[in-house]
């Protein structure tokens, strides 16, 4: 129950952070914070729940979001998928490397996911993405990767010293 | 188990899907305001906080001291001129409001979102406190920044004039008052298109608003023009217009409602 606790109120901070935090930094097109703690959430806890963390991050993202509400729920969700098809079947060790590749296969699969729904529903009535978000990718790809493997070591670090459960990972997958 | 995950992720992918419609149809509203409000107290609290100032060098003690109290002075002297500054614009904005018998709502930006078109702002204020999609926004002692795109309970969101796609029927404050549309290009500068080509305008002249959109009022600084795009054989002239105010910098607006 702690952990999911935990990873709920993470998830929380991690879009007010976005939201709040990073555009006064000049981060928000740079890192995207949820992205890269879910990224971690999957490596650590059991899919399952890890499915719905997806949501509830896409959900928030949503509310906060200018662009039609579902967009990001749905392309976060099916991220969660892709996610756990290639913990499961590519980057098996769950080392920081693999953890850090993922981030870099997550925000590419962002990217892709904006750009499918632009090219699915053009009746929005607004562009979600354009080239210029595009040429930011290799930034966000580099952002991100730094942030992951940066929280990576942070969790590690705390959880060891400190030794709270809830920062180990979970041992039913 | 792999059964279990597989029925859990479609079951989560079939839920993330059924929200669509249930925000649209407003069942969501509830928890999306429970949300916000319960999330606004942490996103005012980390929404202005700036990087700390940085020690250049190891110092002696004493000397250590006096640069910490002289940064703690200069922080504290930039949060009252800041202060000072805003509440000055809030007087020439109430002045200005009530020159003309409108009313406004003030914000409060608690974030941003970027989408393909630009930036958008997210207020503390909305449809619980009048605001209604397609208002002008005001910031400092009156300039126009941008219009609410979006108003649900407790929140709103704002489109920049700068961002592309935005447009607002504008006028130069010259003798002949020339007419032109104000679009926003590249979420960083606007341009003042369509002026007859006959038209006296000059860099450095103020742009406002014109008196055609009912929900905006006329005479609303926008910006002053920069440059002129002048070509003798087209019917029209363009001119970049430079907002006179910083929409990074901006922290409280003014939303004007009927």
């Amino acid at each position: 129950m702690m952990r999911h606790i935990a990873a709920i109120l993470v998830i929380i901070l991690s879009v007010v952070v976005q939201t709040s935090v990073l555009p006064m930094a000049g981060l928000a097109a740079t890192v995207q914070f949820p992205l890269v703690v879910l990224v971690l959430l999957g490596g650590r806890e059991n899919t399952q729940s890890f499915f719905w963390y997806a949501l509830l991050a896409g959900f928030l993202l949503d509310v906060y979001a200018g662009i039609p509400f579902g967009v990001v729920t749905v392309s976060t969700v099916l991220l969660a998928h892709v996610h756990h098809l290639l913990f499961a079947r590519f980057f098996t060790n769950r080392s920081i490397y693999a953890t850090c590749l993922l981030m870099a296969s997550m925000t590419i699969g962002m990217t892709l996911l904006l750009l499918a729904s632009q090219w699915l529903l053009p009746l929005l009535g607004q562009p979600l993405i354009n080239a210029v978000d595009v040429m930011r990718l290799p930034w966000m790809l580099l952002g991100n990767t730094v942030a992951v493997f940066v929280l990576a070591m942070l969790v590690h670090l705390v959880g060891r010293s400190v030794g709270a459960s809830f920062l180990r990972p979970s041992t039913s997958r | 188990m792999d059964r279990m995950r597989r029925r859990t992720g479609i079951l989560v992918l079939i839920v993330a899907v059924l929200l669509v419609p249930l925000h649209r149809f407003g069942v969501l509203q509830p928890v999306e305001q429970g949300i916000v409000l319960s999330v606004r107290p942490l996103q005012r609290l980390l929404y202005g906080i700036l990087p700390a100032p940085r020690t250049q060098q190891a110092t002696p003690e004493r000397l250590a001291e006096l640069e910490r109290a002289v940064a703690n002075l200069t922080v504290e002297n930039a949060r009252l001129t800041a202060l000072h500054s805003a509440a000055k614009d809030r007087d020439a904005l109430t002045a200005l409001l009530a020159e003309r018998g409108m009313r406004g709502v003030t914000a409060t930006v608690i974030g941003r979102s970027t989408t393909g078109s630009g930036q958008l702002f997210i207020l503390d204020r909305g449809a619980d406190q009048g605001i209604r999609a397609g208002q002008p926004v005001v910031a400092g002692t009156g300039i126009l920044v941008g219009i609410v795109e979006r108003a649900e309970a407790g929140r709103s969101t704002i489109g920049l004039l700068t961002n592309a796609g935005r447009q607002v029927a504008a006028e130069v404050q010259n003798a002949s008052r020339s007419p032109g549309i104000l679009a926003g290009q590249h979420s960083l500068t606007m341009v003042l298109k369509f002026i007859p080509q006959q038209e006296p305008i000059a860099v450095g002249q103020t742009v406002v608003t014109a008196a055609v959109d009912e929900r905006i009022p006329a005479n609303l600084v926008i910006g002053e023009i920069s440059t002129i795009d002048f070509a003798t054989d087209d019917l029209f002239q363009e001119a970049a217009v430079r907002p006179l105010l910083d929409p990074q910098r901006v922290r409280t607006v003014t939303v004007l409602t009927p």
